[in-house]
């Protein structure tokens, strides 16, 4: 069983992101929601587990994406966990920053199953995609 | 690329029936009268502004008929009660996505743009500016309004 954590603060995203997944060809999955970067954190501390991978948007209230990751790359326990960080800004120097920061890959928005593609190679080597 | 105003109307067009389509599996079709504004019941408009490489604004606004039958489609496998909240969020990201698609779309490869964060204004028209797009999902009508094209036609 796989577990994927998706951080946006619109509810319209999380899905469509769980959307895109499933049909990037990740089967046995369990998401996990939150709302911005605090609450992944607790989260993440809360259900105890450590997830396969975290999907998260960069602009939200409260925590961004780019705290979220340092707090995820920083931690012992959680700094192998490859970060995915969705935006719609297009800036390169600010997805440079991220990957030095440790991302795994910045993707723009509107993500795409085919945009998670390398993410499911990474995840789950062979993972057959539905998208055609 | 073509930089006639023209064909950036007609890129933006097939950007957002192309990236709707994609998003809710819905048809969406470019209003034969798309110069005439329709009149839209109970309309919930979304604005996200751009910063960068100019300043400017886009704007959806949607019926409330045609916003709710969109949430209640996306968000049928969720068991979610569709609520103001639902149907703000699902209008706010999907002009937020049309919005990132459009702009990628027009600018060259690889450039540089940076887009504010969406907000609903309810029952808000867009304003009286000439780019704005008619469109229709099962006859039901909404507006997509975006930065004159000749602002674009200066970044490509």
């Amino acid at each position: 069983m796989k577990h994927i954590l998706i951080v946006d603060d619109s509810s319209t995203a999380r899905l469509c992101i769980k959307t895109c997944i499933k049909s990037a060809g990740i089967r046995d999955v369990t998401f996990h929601e939150a709302n911005n970067g605090k609450e992944a954190l607790s989260v993440l501390m809360n259900k105890k587990i450590i997830p396969d991978l975290i999907v998260t948007d960069l602009n939200m209230p409260l925590m961004n994406g780019e705290l979220l990751l340092k707090k995820v790359k920083s931690s012992p326990k959680f700094t192998d966990v490859p970060v995915v960080i969705i935006t719609s800004t297009h800036n390169a120097s600010l997805e440079n920053r991220l990957t030095e920061c440790g991302a795994f890959a910045v993707l723009n928005k509107p993500v795409t199953a085919g945009s998670f593609s390398s993410v499911c190679d990474h995840l789950i080597p062979g993972a057959e995609p539905t998208w055609g | 690329m073509d930089k006639s105003p023209k064909s950036i109307i007609n890129k933006i067009e097939s950007v957002v029936t192309s990236k709707i389509e994609e998003m809710m599996f819905v048809e969406v079709n470019v209003a034969r009268d798309n110069m005439q504004k329709p009149k839209l019941d109970e309309p919930i408009t979304a604005v996200i502004h751009l910063r960068e490489p100019f300043e400017g604004r886009f704007t959806i606004s949607v019926g409330r008929e045609l916003a709710i039958s969109l949430a209640t489609s996306l968000f049928n496998s969720e068991n979610k009660k569709i609520d103001n909240e639902i149907v703000d969020d699902l209008t706010r990201e999907i002009l937020n996505i049309l919005a990132g698609a459009v702009m990628a779309s027009l600018l060259k490869a690889k450039a540089n743009f940076k887009l504010g964060i969406p907000i609903i204004s309810r029952g808000e028209r867009p304003s009286a500016s000439d780019s704005f797009f008619h469109f229709e999902i099962d006859g039901y009508p909404f507006l997509f309004e975006t930065p004159k094209p000749e602002l674009f036609m200066r970044e490509l």
